[in-house]
């Protein structure tokens, strides 16, 4: 890359379309399959130095043209070098992005084939060898988190592969810290006491990055309960407090990406609750932004590296035994640690799950990144280590990365189910917590179950207390899942409302036509009432519910289920004229549009849905309304309807401000 | 008697050399419940692949219960049971449950309490309490024994049929609406107010209604429940490992 970079400055500033094949053909990146066939590969630097003469050309004609100027005032001018390095580096990221955007929309995939041979020995010995042993072996996150999203395998098994590749670190680099210090020692000054230094090392490494972490979460979970009034900064808080829990575990030298791990873990559920939704989501797109450039970044420079012959030399015995041995070694590993685990594990792991972590031990940037910080005086074997990697890396990239998505299917692992929860779920699953942890604790057994409620009573009666804000501590979990349950049910509801705006007109008899305008305008107002009373949480549901589920057509008895019809007993939630006034814009807009579909002669046809399932679900949720009549303020922002409708909307609408809560709850809501 | 038995056998089974593979099949017959009048013992041998387990059964004139668990948890939970039984009297009454303190800051500490009564009893003696803790036993290679008449006790729905039973207190079959409050409100308790908790049993019973289909009253019948939950992997949710 540092030689190809010059090169490319020069021709930036004259060729770009020169510059496009060069760093297609030579930035060939895993992830980033190119449409261009393989004969920009070679050519690429052939090119590139070609290029490079011209400029001599243009360069002259802009002296000239600079020189008649000079002496005056310039208007514009040409800054090139004042712009040429984030310039470079902007343009090589987009190309690499479109890059990902062709490859989407076609799936060829093409790359560069690098293959020279050339026959020499390795000259290495056995500290070499473990060196490249520590450092190939290593499973890494990057690539694994790029192939596994799109995968989609259960929690479980993702959480298994990633969560080895994160501790990784810790194991990698002080292995090859480790090695790397026998190395320069040389193997015979190696003392046994060293040995033990090694592991000791190993433990405080990882220990001490996971206590840097935790810390910095505790930290970052309590700054983050005092920032309600200056929301706009919390995402700047949560990046600059882990990037310090990097930084620090990097002053210690303890395991910089454990720390960074463990801070968010542990911080998660303080901060999720403390910081607005829209810090949440800024932090949660900023992040993967972020993450997917430095990947980028990543494979360009891998890929570079790859074209570039003077940094690597090539072994075929090392290649091709490597290749062999890491794929055998891996399963082994796998197989012999999960014979361990399973005599722990309540579920065990099967022969299907060890096949999946075994192939999804991918190797990517952290090896590459150690053979290249290699020492070339003290590890004469570097350029081989650097070609066996390089290749390494291409071929679980690629191979295993495109491939594992077949295997997963042919095998039939169970994928991460996306299921909706029910309310009824919920309750259950929190009462089967309890039920287990009274049954352990009358079995006198101290499992699973037993230190988990005692984590979570720790939790609540101290750790929540100092970190999370007053208004979160009191929040019920189970409520909130009810309500983002309700939500979800909204939104659906809306959709079928929409649906109804947008579909052909029929001739239906007028009676009918007057039942479904009541019906689908009762509903959508019961839903907009629904929709006040979640209101703090309706922008999570909308982030939450994206895809408008598929309604089966319910019998005909549902359209009885509605609020003044049945008699049951819950009170409506109270409506607050503040609320009211702030509906978020899509709902105001769908709202408005059913009112005006509804109001119009264009009625909607007589579909066999007059009522949505969840519709009337919602409808007993708000109750009984009292047949008394309250003349409403203005409190929504709805048109008046049609004269003949007028009484029921008033009504509705003022009932619903009629009632209300009874005890904290107007508090809350009002 | 049958607790002086219990402790025979298990004596019995702890001065044998419990680390072979050998299946100890105990049946011994109680003509009356649960007075024991006289009692057969037949203790057989079997050579086993896997490791071993106790197979304890007590026939009855109408039912057979099929309690298994290895021998050496049962000697654990015997062990148990005898430190609950702080006055050695040879069942359990209410209170030794209640001496022991986690307990009573469960929310459900004293529904699972009551379940280990029979509708009806005051005492619990052993069998039984090792027959509801069978429950919570992980499944692991079971095999269909010869003797094994009724499903064992860990099945997914003898499991369900147990958790079913904790809410429905009354035992009428179904969980009404009154009952379903009252779970919510000892678990939930102070964290929601008393309209916050009707809406959501509100919402369970409509959405168990209308996922069964069926009747559309105001309670939750035993099929409900078991539909409402069938996402749910109810083995390993309700699974404890009785560690070694």
């Amino acid at each position: 890359m540092l030689l190809l970079l010059p090169v490319a400055v020069d021709l930036l500033g004259t060729a770009a379309p020169q510059l496009q094949g060069l760093a297609l053909g030579t930035a060939s990146p895993v992830h980033h399959l190119l449409h261009r066939g393989p004969e920009y590969g070679a050519p690429g630097i052939a090119l590139a130095r070609s290029a490079a003469e011209e400029p001599a050309g243009f360069g002259g004609e802009e002296r000239d043209a600079a020189e008649h100027h000079s002496g005056g005032y310039r208007v514009v001018q040409w800054e090139w070098s004042y712009v040429q390095n984030p310039y470079i580096i902007a343009t090589w990221l987009l190309v690499a992005s479109l890059a990902k955007i062709c490859k989407s929309a076609s799936g060829v995939c093409v790359c560069v084939c690098v293959c020279v041979c050339v026959y020499v020995h390795v000259q290495a010995d056995l500290m070499d060898f473990l060196l490249f042993g520590a450092l190939i072996s290593a499973v890494d996150p990057v690539a694994v988190l790029a192939v596994f999203e799109e995968v989609h395998v259960n929690e479980t098994l993702f959480i298994i592969v990633f969560g080895e590749s994160l501790l990784n670190d810790a194991v990698t680099v002080v292995l090859y810290k480790v090695y790397i210090s026998f190395v320069e020692v040389g193997a015979a000054n190696v003392q046994t006491a060293d040995y033990f230094k090694g592991v000791a090392s190993f433990l405080i490494v990882s220990i001490g990055g996971t206590l840097v972490g935790l810390v910095f979460a505790v930290i970052l979970g309590f700054i983050t309960r005092f920032t309600k009034k200056v929301r706009i900064i919390e995402p700047l808080f949560v990046f600059l407090l882990v990037y310090l829990a990097y930084l620090t575990a990097e002053l210690f030298s303890l395991s910089a990406i454990l720390s960074m791990t463990f801070c968010g873990i542990g911080a998660n559920k303080y901060v999720e609750a403390n910081i607005s939704q829209k810090s949440r989501t800024t932090v949660k797109y900023t992040m993967k932004n972020l993450a997917s450039i430095a990947e980028t970044i990543i494979f360009i420079f891998l890929g570079i590296s790859a074209v570039d012959k003077s940094k690597w030399a090539w072994d075929t015995g090392l290649v091709s035994c490597t290749l062999i041995f890491i794929f055998v070694f891996r399963a082994a590993g796998v197989v012999g640690q999960t014979w361990l685990l399973n005599r722990f594990r309540l579920v065990p792991l099967d022969k299907i799950d060890q096949v999946v972590m075994s192939y999804g031990g991918l190797r990517g940037a952290v090896a590459f990144a150690l053979v290249v910080l290699l020492d070339g005086e003290k590890v004469k074997a570097k350029d081989y280590f650097v070609a066996t990697t390089i290749v390494v890396v291409f071929f679980t990239v690629m191979f295993q990365g495109l491939t594992i998505k077949p295997l997963v299917k042919w095998l039939k692992v169970p994928r991460a189910t996306n299921r909706k929860p029910t309310i009824n779920e919920e309750i259950h699953e929190r009462a089967f917590d309890h039920i287990l942890t009274a049954v352990e604790d009358i079995a006198g057994l101290q499992g699973y179950h037993h230190w988990r409620d005692k984590w979570e009573q720790f939790d609540k009666n101290y750790l929540s207390k100092l970190l999370l804000s007053k208004s979160k501590y009191r929040r019920s979990e189970l409520w909130e899942a009810y309500q983002k349950i309700n939500i979800r049910d909204a939104i659906s509801v809306i959709d079928q409302v929409m649906k109804f705006n947008h579909l052909e007109l029929r001739p239906v008899h007028e009676n009918k036509v007057t039942l479904l305008n009541e019906k689908v305008r009762r509903s959508a107002l019961k839903l907009i009432c629904v929709v006040f009373v979640c209101f703090p949480l309706v922008p999570a549901a909308l982030d939450v519910c994206q895809s408008p589920p598929a309604v089966p057509s319910p019998p005909p008895s549902e359209d009885n289920h509605l609020p003044w019809k049945a008699g049951l007993g819950s009170p409506p939630p109270c409506v607050s004229v503040e609320a009211t006034k702030i509906i978020p814009v899509d709902l105001q807009q769908a709202w408005n549009q059913s009112i005006s579909s509804l109001e119009s002669v264009s009625s909607p046809p007589a579909l066999a849905e007059p009522v949505h399932p969840r519709i009337s679900a919602l409808s007993r949720l708000g109750g009984p309304r009292p047949a008394s009549y309250t003349p409403p303020s203005s409190s929504t922002s709805v048109r008046a309807p049609g004269p003949q409708k007028r009484d029921q909307t008033p009504q509705l609408m003022g009932q619903v401000k009629g009632q209300t809560w009874s005890g904290n709850d107007v508090s809350r809501w009002c | 008697m049958e607790t002086a038995l219990i402790k025979y056998l298990c004596r019995f089974i702890k001065n044998k050399n419990t680390k072979t593979d050998n299946l100890i099949l105990f049946r011994y017959s109680f003509t009356e419940w649960p007075d024991v009048k006289e009692s057969s013992i037949e203790a057989t041998f079997l050579q086993k692949s896997s490791r071993h387990r106790l197979m304890l059964s007590s026939l009855t004139q109408s039912a057979v219960l099929c309690v298994s668990v290895s021998s050496s948890h049962l000697l654990r939970l015997y062990e148990r049971f005898e430190s609950l039984d702080r006055e050695n009297r040879g069942h359990l009454r209410k209170e030794d449950f209640q001496a022991v303190r986690e307990l009573s800051m469960n929310p459900v500490g004293d529904r699972i309490i009551g379940s280990f009564f029979s509708p009806g009893q005051e005492t619990v003696d052993f069998p039984s309490f090792v027959q509801v803790l069978a429950h919570f036993r992980h499944t692991e290679n079971d095999r269909i024994r010869d003797g094994a008449q009724k499903e064992p006790a860990n099945s997914t729905a003898r499991r369900l049929k147990f958790v079913f039973q904790l809410y429905d207190q009354d035992r009428d079959g179904k969980i009404s609406r009154a009952e379903l409050l009252q779970v919510l409100r000892e678990m939930l308790g102070m964290q929601v107010t008393e309209e916050q908790l009707q809406s959501i049993a509100e919402r369970a019973i409509q959405e168990a209604n209308q996922e069964a289909n069926q009747d559309k009253d105001d309670a939750i019948s035993f099929d409900e429940f078991r539909k409402s939950m069938e996402k749910v992997n109810i083995d390993h949710k309700m699974s404890i490992r009785f560690l070694e």
